[in-house]
Formats: C-alpha cells, sequence, structure tokens
C-alpha cells in the first residue's frame, strides 16, 4: 500500500483540480507542455503538478511547492516558475527577465541584497505552497523577507487572481518577523500559522530511509520489558526516550529532530517517522506480525507487505557495515587540560583528532578544539581529560576485563537478551562499587584542589568508539557530578558510574548491532564544572537539517528551560525548535515548535541570546569544515553542539558551550 | 579602498548643448549632445575617487561586459548597512573585504533594515535625480527612472564607449540636485589567461602567489580584480585589488590564504576590469560612476569542488 500524509484530503484535491479542468468557476487547464519553464497562471491541479517542487525547507512535511516570480518592472508580470528547472528565484529570473527589453538581473551576490530586501525591489518573490495534510493552499515569502504588508498583499491578490485555487488561499507568515507585517494584512488576506498547518499534518519524516522487517506494535511502556530484535520495525503509541536496536520505527506522536530516538536513528541508518493515528490505523495493524517493507521519503511513505524470503535477502545484503575502531592509545598516563588535547601547531586538525581521540576519546577530542577558538565568541568552560589508560587499568586491576571476556563466550549472555541484560547490568553494579587504582585517584583529586577548588564537577564520558564513520555513539553513555567537598557527590563514584556506562545494556546493543569489538572500546572522561543551576540547555545543529540543498543556510536549535532535557524530554513536554537564519540580513528566527514550559507567546530564549548563540555555532561551523566539511546537495556537513545559558559563571557571557561533534545528517 | 585614477585627464570642458541642425555630430571641442537642445551646462571634466562605501548614496555604472553592455544606476536616500563591506585584511595592492549583518533586538519589520550601530532604519528608497543623458557614448543616451525607480538602458552598442572617448553623464535633477560625472573610454579588456587557480596542498594552505595575465592598453585606466566567495549569495567576502595596467599582477598568497579560510562552499567567481571612476556630492550624499570593460575568469581552488570533500 503507498500512503500519503492525507488520503483523504490528496483526494479532495485531486478532485477539485479535476473539476476545474472541467471549467469550474471559469478556470480550465492552461499549461499543454509536459515540462514548462513557466506559466503566468494555473488553471487546475495538473498545471501545478508540473511547476512543483518539494519545498526548499520541509519543516513541515508534506507540502508541494511552486515559487512565484512578479516583476514589478513589467507591468507586474507574473510567473509561476517550474520550481524543478529553477530552484530558486534567482535562477529562473536570470534566465527568462534580464534582457531582451527587460533591465538586467545582476549577480546572484547584488540580486539577493535588493530582491528580499529593498522596497524598490524589481521582483516580489514567494511561493505557493500545497499542504496535503491539511488541504492547504498558502502564499508565502521567505522568513528573511522584508516585504511591506502592501507588498504581501498586492503578491498575494495577484497570485490569488492568478490561480484556480486562489478562493481559498491564504497567507502563511514563516518567521516571526513576516508574522508581524503580516498582522498589518487587511482582514480580505486570511492568515494561517504554522501551528494550524502543523495540526492538520500527520506526517512527519525524521529519518529517511528503506527497510525491510517485521511490523509490530508496542506500547512506549513496554519497551522497558519487551526486547526488540534487530529486525523489528515498531509502531509505537507514544515517544520513548530510548529504544533498543530495530530496523524501523513509526511513532504515533510527533518527534523532534534531534530527539534520542532520532539520534540513535541516525547512528543506526534507520527509517523513522511520526504518523498521527498510527498505533490503531487499521491498514497498519492489517500487517501485524507480517513482514514488510517501509519506505520513509521527505514527503511519503509506504508500508508494503512482502514474504519473508525477501527480508532475508534484504537482510543479508544490508546488514550494517562493521565498524572498525581505533586501537586505545595507552602510553597516555597524564590527566590532560583541555587545551593541550590536540596539537594543532604540529597537525592539522584532522590529524590531531585521529592522534588524541584513541588516548581521549571522541568527545574530549572535540571538545580540545575550543582551546583554537575565540573564546568570547565559543564561551566555554576550563577542562581537562582523563586518558582511556584509567579505565583500562581500573578493568584490569579489578578482573574485569576476564569477566568481559567470560561474558562474550557465554552462549546464554549471546542469545538471550533478558540474561544479557542482567548480567550487564550486575558488572556495572560491581564496577561502581569496585575500588579505583589509589594512585590515580590521589593524582585526581590533587588536580581538582589545585585547579578547581571548592567546584562541583561534570565528569562527562568520552569513548575511543564515538564520532566515526556512521557510528556516532551519541547518547549511549552517561555524565554524573562529583565534587571533593561534598559528600553527597563522592568523586570517584561519578568516575566509575561514568566508567561502567559502557556497558549499559543499551550501549552494548548498539556496538553488537554494528559488529564493533566491545572489548576495543575504552572509555576517557571529559571533566569541567557542573551547570546545577542553568537558565536553558539545548542542542544546535549548524545546518538547516529541513533544507537538504543548502539554499536557505541556517542553525536548527532545540532549546528548553533550566535542565528539562531536550533530548529525553517528559511525556507531553516539548521544547523550542527555530531555524536561526543568521548569514542572512536581518537574521530571522523561524520557530518551529515552542515550549510549553513559558508561557504562551514567549520564547526560551531571548533573540539577544539567540544572536550570541548563533555567532558561536558560525564559529564551531567553520572551524571544523575543512575536516568535516563543506555542505554541499551531496554531501550533509554540519556540527552537533551542546549549549547551555548560565548567569551563574560570570565571564561576561551567560552562553557556554559544552561540545561539539560532527552531525550525522537525516539519512536519505 | 579608493584610488585616484593616475590620468592627466583633467582637461577643462565647456559642455554646451548644440544647435538641434548638428544633433547627434560628436563636436569638436568636446561633448556634443544627440538629444539636449535646450539643456546648457558648464563642467570642468575630471575624474574623482570612488564614494567611501559608508557615504555611498547612489552609483551609475557604464558596463562592457562578456556578452552585452548597458548603462544604469540608481540614487537612495539612505545607505543600506550590508553594501558597507568591513576591512579584514590588506597585502600588496589587495584588500579582503568581510560583509557584516548587523544585529537588531527586536528584529527589524517589512520595510526597515538593521544599521551598524543596531537600530531599525527605513530600508533606502531610490529617489529620482530627473532625467540623466549620457553624452560621449557610441551612442547618447536618455534615461527615465523605471517603474522601481532604476535607470536602465540595455540597448546599447557593445561596447559602448571608444578608448579615449571623454564622457559626461548629466542628471537634470528632482528630488536631488543637479549632477555630473565623468568617465574616460576604456579598451576592451582580454584575459592572456582566464583559469585563475588558486593552489593548496592537502592540509588547504595556499602555496604560492596568484599570478594573473591581461593584454595591457595604454590610456593609465585602473585593472580592478575582485574574487568572491558565492555561497549561494551569502559571499560572506570579497577580494578587491587594484592594479597599473601593465598586463600582469599578483595577488598575495597570505591574503588567499584568509580568503580561502572563509570557506568555499559553492562557486567562487573571479572578474577583472579596466575602468576609470568619478565621483560627486549631491545634495543627498555621494554618486559615483564607474566605466568599465568586464571579463570573467574561471576561479578554481584546488583540493575543492562544490561536490568533493576534501582530503584531511
Amino acid at each position: 500500500m503507498i500512503r500519503v500524509q492525507n488520503p483523504a484530503a490528496l483526494l479532495a484535491a485531486v478532485a477539485i483540480g479535476l473539476l476545474g479542468c472541467g471549467g469550474q468557476e471559469g478556470w480550465s487547464c492552461v499549461i499543454d507542455e509536459e515540462d514548462p519553464d513557466y506559466s503566468p497562471q494555473i488553471g487546475c491541479r495538473d498545471d501545478y503538478d508540473k511547476l512543483a517542487s518539494d519545498p526548499v525547507s520541509a519543516s513541515i512535511s508534506g507540502a508541494r511547492s511552486v515559487k512565484v516570480v512578479i516583476d514589478r518592472a513589467d507591468g507586474d508580470s507574473v510567473y509561476f516558475q517550474n520550481s524543478v528547472k529553477y530552484p530558486i528565484h534567482y535562477d529562473f529570473a536570470s534566465t527568462h527577465l534580464s534582457g531582451d527589453g527587460l533591465p538586467v538581473v545582476p549577480l546572484l551576490s547584488d540580486f539577493n541584497v535588493t530582491e528580499y530586501y529593498s522596497p524598490d525591489r524589481r521582483f516580489l518573490l514567494g511561493a505557493v505552497n500545497y499542504y496535503e495534510g491539511a488541504d492547504v493552499w498558502a502564499y508565502e515569502i521567505a522568513p528573511y523577507d522584508t516585504a511591506t504588508a502592501d507588498m504581501i498583499e498586492r503578491a498575494y491578490r495577484l497570485v490569488r487572481k492568478n490561480a484556480y485555487f486562489g478562493k481559498g488561499l491564504y497567507f502563511h507568515p514563516t518567521s516571526d518577523a513576516v508574522s508581524a507585517e503580516a498582522d498589518k494584512l487587511p482582514d480580505s488576506v486570511p492568515i494561517i500559522t504554522t501551528d494550524e498547518l502543523f495540526e492538520g499534518i500527520d506526517y512527519q519524516a525524521l529519518n529517511l530511509g528503506v527497510s525491510k522487517g517485521q511490523l509490530r506494535f508496542l506500547r512506549a511502556q513496554d519497551l522497558e520489558t519487551e526486547y526488540l530484535t534487530f529486525r523489528d520495525i515498531v509502531v509505537l503509541d507514544e515517544v520513548p526516550n530510548d529504544i533498543s536496536v530495530c530496523t524501523g520505527i513509526i511513532t504515533q506522536e510527533f518527534q523532534t529532530p534531534l530527539s534520542h530516538i532520532n539520534v540513535l536513528s541516525q547512528n543506526r541508518g534507520t527509517p523513522n517517522m511520526a504518523l498521527r493515528g498510527a498505533f490503531d490505523d487499521s491498514e497498519l495493524r492489517a500487517l501485524e506480525g507480517a513482514w514488510v517493507e517501509l519506505e520513509v521519503g521527505a514527503f511519503e511513505f509506504s508500508v508494503e507487505e512482502i514474504t519473508k524470503t525477501e527480508a532475508d535477502e534484504w537482510w543479508e545484503s544490508n546488514k550494517p557495515a562493521d565498524v572498525g575502531v581505533p586501537d586505545m592509545d595507552l602510553s597516555v598516563t597524564d590527566l590532560r587540560d583541555y587545551d593541550r588535547i590536540l596539537d594543532l601547531n604540529r597537525f592539522s586538525l584532522g590529524r590531531a583528532l585521529d592522534v588524541a581521540i584513541p588516548a581521549f576519546g571522541g568527545k574530549a577530542s572535540h571538545y580540545g578544539a575550543f582551546a583554537w577558538m575565540d573564546p568570547e565568541v565559543v564561551p566555554h568552560p576550563k577542562a581537562f581529560a582523563i586518558p582511556v589508560f584509567y579505565y583500562a587499568q581500573f578493568m584490569e586491576q579489578n578482573g574485569f576485563d576476564e569477566r568481559v571476556d567470560q561474558l562474550l563466550e557465554d552462549s546464554q549472555f549471546c542469545d538471550d537478551p533478558a540474561f544479557r541484560e542482567a548480567s550487564l547490568d550486575e558488572l556495572r553494579q560491581d564496577m561502581k562499587a569496585a575500588p579505583v587504582d589509589p594512585g590515580f585517584e590521589e593524582m585526581l583529586l590533587s588536580k581538582l584542589e589545585a585547579d578547581y577548588p571548592g567546584i562541583r564537577m561534570r565528569f562527562r564520558s568520552s569513548t575511543n568508539a564515538e564520532d566515526l564513520d556512521g557510528f556516532t555513539g551519541a547518547g549511549l553513555y552517561t555524565s554524573k557530578s562529583g565534587d571533593p567537598g561534598d559528600p553527597a557527590y563522592p568523586v570517584m563514584d561519578a568516575v566509575r558510574t561514568v566508567w561502567s556506562s559502557i556497558w549499559f545494556f543499551r550501549a552494548f546493543e548498539e556496538r553488537e548491532y554494528r559488529s564493533i569489538d566491545h572489548r576495543s572500546v575504552g572509555m576517557a572522561i571529559l571533566v569541567h564544572h557542573s551547570f546545577p543551576y542553568e537558565e536553558s540547555n539545548g542542542v544546535a545543529v549548524t545546518a538547516n537539517i529541513f533544507d537538504s540543498q543548502g539554499l536557505e543556510p541556517g542553525y536548527y536549535v532545540n532549546v528548553q528551560l533550566g535542565d528539562y532535557s531536550v533530548v529525553l524530554p517528559d511525556p507531553g513536554v516539548t521544547s523550542d525548535q527555530f531555524i536561526i537564519h543568521y548569514e542572512m540580513p536581518g537574521q530571522p528566527v523561524v520557530y518551529i515548535d515552542h515550549s510549553n514550559l513559558v508561557p504562551a507567546g514567549e520564547s526560551v530564549l531571548t533573540r539577544a541570546e539567540a544572536l550570541e548563540l548563533g555567532a558561536a555555532l558560525w564559529e564551531i561551523n567553520d572551524f571544523f569544515k575543512g575536516t568535516y566539511g563543506p555542505f554541499t546537495p551531496d554531501h550533509f556537513y554540519a556540527m552537533d553542539v551542546e549549549f547551555k545559558f548560565d548567569d551563574d559563571w560570570g565571564g561576561g557571557s551567560d552562553l557556554w558551550i559544552k561540545q561539539a561533534r560532527p552531525y550525522p545528517g537525516w539519512g536519505g | 579602498m579608493t584610488r585616484r585614477i593616475p590620468l592627466v585627464l583633467l582637461i577643462g570642458i565647456a559642455a554646451a548643448a548644440l544647435a538641434s541642425g548638428v544633433a547627434g555630430c560628436k563636436g569638436d571641442d568636446g561633448f556634443s549632445s544627440a538629444s539636449s537642445d535646450t539643456d546648457t551646462f558648464d563642467h570642468e571634466f575630471a575624474l574623482d575617487e570612488r564614494c567611501p562605501l559608508e557615504d555611498r548614496y547612489g552609483a551609475f555604472e557604464i558596463g562592457h561586459h562578456p556578452l552585452y553592455s548597458n548603462v544604469r544606476g540608481q540614487v537612495k536616500d539612505g545607505v543600506n548597512p550590508v553594501t558597507i563591506w568591513h576591512p579584514e585584511q590588506e597585502a600588496g595592492n589587495c584588500q579582503l573585504l568581510r560583509k557584516i549583518h548587523p544585529e537588531c533586538d527586536p528584529a527589524c519589520g517589512g520595510g526597515e533594515t538593521c544599521d551598524h550601530d543596531g537600530e531599525c532604519i527605513p530600508f533606502p528608497s531610490n529617489v529620482s535625480v530627473g532625467t540623466v543623458n549620457v553624452y560621449g557614448l557610441e551612442q547618447d543616451i536618455s534615461l527615465e527612472p523605471n517603474a522601481v525607480g532604476d535607470y536602465e538602458d540595455n540597448d546599447v552598442p557593445s561596447p559602448p564607449f571608444a578608448p579615449g572617448e571623454q564622457i559626461l553623464l548629466h542628471a537634470a535633477g528632482d528630488e536631488v540636485s543637479e549632477f555630473f560625472l565623468d568617465a574616460v573610454g576604456v579598451e576592451p579588456l582580454e584575459l592572456v589567461d582566464d583559469e585563475w587557480v588558486i593552489v593548496r596542498d592537502e592540509a588547504l594552505a595556499v602555496q604560492e602567489d596568484l599570478e594573473i595575465m591581461w593584454v595591457p592598453a595604454d590610456g593609465g585606466a585602473t585593472i580592478m580584480a575582485t574574487l568572491m566567495i558565492d555561497q549561494h549569495g551569502n559571499s560572506p567576502v570579497t577580494m578587491v585589488c587594484y592594479f597599473e595596467d601593465t598586463g600582469s599582477a599578483t595577488i598575495p598568497k597570505s591574503l588567499l590564504q584568509t580568503f580561502t579560510e572563509w570557506g568555499v562552499t559553492g562557486y567562487a567567481t573571479g572578474n577583472l576590469y579596466r575602468q576609470t571612476f568619478d565621483s560627486t556630492e549631491t545634495s543627498l550624499g555621494c554618486v559615483d560612476l564607474q566605466l568599465f570593460s568586464r571579463v570573467q575568469a574561471a576561479l578554481s581552488v584546488t583540493n575543492h569542488d562544490p561536490t568533493v570533500v576534501p582530503g584531511d
């Protein structure tokens, strides 16, 4: 079965189009060519489809888009451009509306300085989007466009006049700034908000891809007791905070792109989507227990029954590739300040990371890059790293390495997930109670007393098996606070807890799925002061993750009040999600969702804070670009950045950057 | 960066309207007018520097491009803050300029833009300078503002000027008082090598200066080279160099290193101009005129391809 977001709505829309072709209200199709460059009018749904593309930014799933150019220098001529042939306005305008009696369209850099901003701009630029789920036609302008209300109204009326769907056309403000201008529009220009569009949409693509597996239905709470297999495609009633390895996920609730289960899906390369009503969907329920193929696309998905043979053949040829882990470097034994982790005087950044990660793990090594950035732009806490040597020493001195060997050779451990989880739990408890080398303990406490006196510290996992090609290892391990001056936060308990988290069941299963040798993985620790009273915390990606072409560059930010988690939210809790187009004039902030922990109409970050964060993200993105980038339509590049705002630490900024690592992208 | 044209062309000229009977003919003593049988003015021919970016209220250009020529211009009631590029680094005859987006909190509304003091200001709008006549071209032209207030004529011979000809732009005045701008026709520019390559090693360090060559010409015009990182139109930095018209010039590798470190996502472009400049203070602010012949070079950067991940 092929499913789209809202079949009923689509059918209705098609029906409208067909009726339109029949001449309803005087409209009929006007495009004869199969692949036109443009049309001055849209007379029916067929016309629209011949011109439509996916929207540049797909933050609202299930839309099709036709870009519109209105030439004010030529009597307000209207052009609905073929948005596949000409993905951006400039492509069309420079090809068709330059010279031959018309003013010359300047270079793109000049065009972009005026045509979205100047009151004297030659063109009014926008798009007509059709949101299939909501069955809504909407005229939109770019979120950074500073068109006045008069200009918006003029463009709206021209589009309305020249399209068969004109009478039902809305204006959809795409940013707070556009929304403020839209407040000045007359009542005759109906407005629809992003929230209203979301209400009408029932499909959300999170991680694109194809998978074949057995369809299972589970309640999120059942995941604590039920074990999934690598070959399950699971339909869930809610968004769980964690899920063991499976080959596809469908949640009934919408997710945030940086939610833990989506990060896991990205790590695994497995499709992930949300579909309202999925848990009780009769068509999906009819396939419960069957082998199916799930395809998650940016704008539509499909679930089709297949045979077990087909599923087996697919699995054999699509099993995840083995991930090689760099050997632990046990030659490094000093507690190293973060500004000496990367030797960029000798090596390129990529080479320096290669040298550092086997000793200090991915998190600490990438953190070391902050020392080479402008601290006023990328404020970060002073830190040091405990090398992986002390984890290996701890495992050996307590015989845990031999115990791991025995477990891995135990057939029950390998075959029985319940036994495996119980065995790993027992191992972790024993590790938390085991003694730590006295020499190491003394060295660590001396370091804390000398460099961080009276400060509660955060001990953060940093393995050598993360940020690898195709395996980020994000969210698998744990962090713990420790304070030498507070018996409630024993330092060595924090160290042991972080070390033991390498044997979390979820982490073991993820490594197993990628055929990573568990014995080759070691745990270093990144240490800096803790943030017990933060005002807000969040995660950002230095790309507009809804724009695969890089045409509307921006940074995606997910931020929440206080220490409420953005990646593991409590049920029903939403966070602020926005794109900040930091490199666009006016630096517009486009909200996708709002936190329900702040009063309606307010946001977690002020605009000043969002701009401060934007500057830091720019710097981080630029610093790593030579190693992991650049972003191109064929190569996704972005950095995944954790941050907090906390006014307890002085230093002229409340912003604190805690982590940066390469972001895996969104599949597909 | 502005640079005085090193020409000895400061010739006093009285350009007067000719009798209608000789319209379209070039007078022996200076400018003639194809159409102005009523204009009379005295104007001393002289070239001046280009307007400073922060005071550049208007600009006209007489351009000879690779595929066409045109005359265009506009004058506004303010300066768009985004067009004020900020000097980042200087070496030799070149300067790296950075585009800075000012920050405003709260964000500016429709029809506004943010200035470098963090204040929202009205987005500069076109103003009328009345009829604009250009004399001394292969074909005299007369411009009126179009529907959005720009002056533009694309129906001109290409190239539109003859080398060495003195050219006068006269704006009759309307919302801005009357003004004059001068230019001198230049030889069409021709590159000797139209492939400009910035050579980097695998560590992305620029290895050598960029040598550019063109066919030199007499007349003392200035050669301007621009290198721009497009980044889908965002263009965070641009490099501008000014050279004498000797046929070759060097762009220092130290500047190219900084230039490439700004990122070369998207498609970089290189242009070379042979040009003359002039400017004048109007009742609103500075307005300049650039006459040029432009050629475009294929600019590439080794170890960078928009679709290939560089090694490290």
